[in-house]
């Protein structure tokens, strides 16, 4: 015999299954929701690493080549020391040759103004130049003569005064000889 | 019913799980590391760049100067006589006598070179940075007119040769009765340290 069911359901029991169901079905649209929009997160992440992927194979591949270039310009610098060594010497020689003319003085211009000093009664028997530095040896007929002298050297803008060395001495002839050394500034 | 959802639910939220901790996976294993590398990859770029940039303009001024230098290899040529790298001061020795005997009617007694170092020289040469030259002192004496002997020094001062004249000695002989005088002039002129014009290089090669 089959025992009948009854007609009368709780009101609570309704309802507690009523609010389970639809909690479930809210939580199965948020999850299929989540899946929907993980699907292109995933498509995204996939787009990210290819592009990634895709530079990162662009600078190796550009980084392969610079590196080939670089090796070529080290091998032809390397086989070529000679060559540039051979430019930048003869640069540099240049240089070098200019430096020496900007420092070069006339020794012939220095000679005129040793001439110059010398004044009529004195007569220069040695001249000796050493650079700038002169050195001056001769005689003559007075003390007088030879005090010009010495006067035309303290009293000359191009002489270091301080480099002047003057020695005059009498023979037993009557005549003076002298020797003087000075450097030109 | 509920059953059924329960199950789609737990099988929702398992995928959703997995594929979550799949892009974190991807993330922090892949995209992370790629990213550096990356990085890594640009400053490397920028450096190989700049090295690239420096050896490129390094090559083409050494291709322009020695362009430069073979157009005017004929002169650089004439100044091996100039300034020889061999001692060889034949060019010079030839000017002296035409100055001398030809310009000064007068006699060279002798002439001479030290290969000693001036070291006084040697020292200003450094200090002025002069590294591709040498000094190469040089005697003359001459038997002359006095007055000739200053036309000799302002010939020789306008010379190529850029010599410094550091010395004039004479001494006067009341004696002699041609009026013929001894002076000794010394002056520096210039050496190079090695070969300046192609054509020289590669006839010693």
């Amino acid at each position: 015999m089959v025992k009948p069911v009854s007609s009368e359901i709780p009101y609570d029991t309704v309802n507690l299954l009523y609010n389970n169901v639809f909690v479930l079905s809210q939580l199965e649209k948020f999850l299929l929701y989540v899946s929907y929009y993980l699907r292109y997160i995933v498509m995204i992440v996939e787009a990210v690493i290819v592009v990634i992927f895709v530079v990162h194979a662009m600078y190796d591949s550009t980084l392969l080549k610079l590196e080939r270039k670089i090796e070529a310009y080290v091998n032809y610098f390397k086989n070529n020391t000679a060559e540039e060594s051979h430019v930048r010497y003869v640069l540099g020689l240049n240089g070098d040759l200019l430096k020496i003319d900007r420092e070069r003085y006339s020794l012939y211009e220095l000679n005129n103004k040793v001439l110059k000093l010398v004044p009529s009664g004195v007569v220069v028997k040695s001249v000796s130049f050493s650079g700038k530095d002169v050195s001056l040896r001769g005689s003559g007929e007075s003390f007088l003569a030879v005090a010009k002298l010495q006067e035309n050297i303290r009293n000359s803008v191009f002489i270091d005064k301080n480099s002047v060395y003057f020695n005059v001495t009498r023979k037993p002839q009557g005549e003076v000889e002298w020797e003087v050394n000075f450097k030109f500034e | 019913m509920s059953k059924k959802s329960s199950n789609v639910i737990k099988i929702s939220l398992a995928t959703n799980g997995f594929v979550i901790v799949f892009i974190f996976l991807l993330i922090i294993l892949v995209i992370r590391p790629a990213m550096t590398e990356i990085f890594r990859l640009r400053k490397r770029y920028a450096e190989y760049n700049r090295v690239y940039t420096e050896l490129s303009r390094k090559y083409d001024q050494l291709e322009r100067y020695r362009g430069a230098l073979l157009t005017n290899d004929e002169l650089l040529h004439k100044l091996n006589f100039v300034f020889p790298y061999d001692y060889n001061y034949s060019y010079l020795a030839r000017y002296l006598q035409y100055l001398v005997e030809d310009k000064l009617d007068s006699k060279i007694i002798s002439i001479g070179y030290n290969k000693n170092v001036n070291t006084k020289l040697v020292q200003k040469f450094r200090k002025s940075g002069i590294t591709r030259v040498e000094p190469v002192t040089f005697y003359i004496t001459i038997e002359g007119d006095l007055t000739s002997m200053l036309d000799f020094v302002r010939l020789l001062e306008q010379s190529p040769f850029m010599p410094q004249v550091l010395m004039i000695n004479y001494e006067l002989n009341n004696k002699k009765i041609d009026n013929k005088e001894t002076y000794t002039i010394t002056f520096v002129v210039y050496k190079t340290k090695r070969v300046i014009s192609y054509k020289d290089m590669y006839d010693i090669r």
